[in-house]
């Protein structure tokens, strides 16, 4: 429970997620983890190893890349 | 086109900075409705003035499957409504 350090704002919290392994879901099926690198207000986000998951009707398409910047406006 | 010399309406600017009033949702089980037909069954645990939530013990609900997804924080852009699981007591318009 105590795992984010009694920070309780949303945007704390993904402070405290830093250069750890996150899992962001996407809108639609698709998913990504990877390290976090870094983000800011509008929740863009850096990430870093990323896995790109998207699941479809006969299984999952997966790909992986070095660095991604993640579009946070959507 | 109405129009009344009685009647005032004013705008607070204020008010659109202020965070919604979600304390009455903290530390209980709610229902998060998001865009994409996402629904989520989580404890909330904080929000901001942007209704970015972070929750606790969340579970992806898809039908009849739940996926657990633990800690998380979800972008205040996407929240479409919260629905309260369990009794809560309803903020007092001052």
């Amino acid at each position: 429970m105590a795992e984010y350090g009694g920070a309780f704002a949303p945007l704390e919290v993904v402070d405290q997620c830093l250069d750890k392994e996150v899992l962001v879901l996407l809108q639609g099926k698709k998913e990504i983890t990877g390290i976090l690198r870094g983000f800011d207000d509008n929740v863009n986000l850096v990430i870093d190893n990323v896995t790109d998951t998207e699941h479809v009707s006969q299984g999952k398409l997966v790909e992986k890349r070095d660095r991604v910047l993640l579009n946070g406006v959507q | 086109m109405i129009s009344s010399s009685r009647v005032q309406f004013k705008m607070s600017a204020y008010r659109t900075y202020r965070a919604p009033d979600l304390n009455a949702f903290v530390d209980k089980r709610v229902m998060i409705s998001l865009n994409g037909r996402r629904k989520v069954e989580a404890t909330l645990k904080s929000f901001d003035k942007f209704m970015n939530l972070t929750a606790e013990a969340a579970q992806e609900v898809q039908g009849e499957d739940k996926r657990d997804l633990g800690l998380v924080v979800i972008r205040g852009h996407d929240v479409i409504g919260i629905e309260p699981l369990e009794a809560i007591i309803p903020p007092r318009r001052k």
